[in-house]
């Protein structure tokens, strides 16, 4: 299944909803999203992934890109069982912000 | 089950996702080691597709075999001779600033099948990988 990703900035929070497969194929098109979202300066990163079936070594080396460009607040939403098995493997669940929902409470607070 | 050779580019990865994805069902594995076995396959092919060949020369074959007790994958290439199993592991305790971005997919490979292997055969890598059923 083929790719897709939308982004949005709200109030400092930067939102990405990623779709479909993330392989070496369609990993660049999330490092050049990425970078424009890194210009604006986000206070945080969210990954809404409830609907990414698939992730390879160059889906999550983007997330490491963010991680290393935008800081340590990003936050990954609602990963399926497999996906979330490929981030444990590699080690990413201690880089990114493993959560099974968007809470708000949490998610919008900023502590500054 | 018949071999698939694709030509070694990254937009080759859905039909060859595809075609493991099929054998891992047909081989009667579960939904997570019909994904971890579509991830090594998808991670070496992937290796091969941006390493291996300048420009768009090369191609890449995969066949299945199921046999009783497990299936392999054997994927070959007429890249230059590499060894995957020579790659050092990425060292999963340093802070993720420190990380080195390579070596992330062989490590991918070895965590999600239950053996790997590599020969280089005259002028082609084959690595198989095998999954108990």
């Amino acid at each position: 299944m083929a790719f897709d990703l939308q982004s949005e900035i709200v109030n400092g929070i930067a939102r990405l909803t990623l779709t479909g497969e993330l392989d070496a194929g369609a990993a660049p098109a999330l490092i050049t999203e990425l970078q424009v979202l890194a210009s604006r300066q986000p206070r945080r990163l969210v990954f809404l992934v409830q609907n990414l079936d698939y992730i390879s070594s160059a889906g999550l080396r983007s997330i490491l890109f963010a991680r290393q460009k935008i800081g340590s607040d990003i936050y990954w939403i609602a990963p399926t069982e497999a996906v979330l098995d490929t981030l444990q493997l590699a080690g990413f669940d201690q880089v990114v912000k493993v959560r099974s929902t968007y809470d708000p409470s949490e998610i919008e607070t900023i502590v500054s | 089950m018949k071999p698939l050779t694709v030509p070694a580019t990254l937009d080759s990865l859905e039909l060859l996702g595809a075609y493991v994805t099929h054998a891992a069902q047909r081989a009667g594995l579960d939904s997570k080691a019909t994904y971890r076995l579509r991830l090594a396959v998808d991670e070496l092919a992937t290796n091969v597709f941006t390493h291996a060949y300048s420009a768009d020369a090369g191609s890449l074959s995969v066949q299945a075999v199921i046999k009783a007790d497990k299936i392999e994958i054997r994927i070959e290439d007429t890249g230059p001779a590499f060894d995957p199993r020579n790659v050092k592991p990425p060292d999963l305790t340093l802070p993720p600033e420190k990380r080195p971005i390579g070596g992330l997919g062989v490590y991918l490979v070895t965590q999600s099948v239950d053996s790997f292997s590599y020969k280089r055969i005259g002028a082609r890598n084959r690595s198989i990988l095998t999954v108990r059923r």
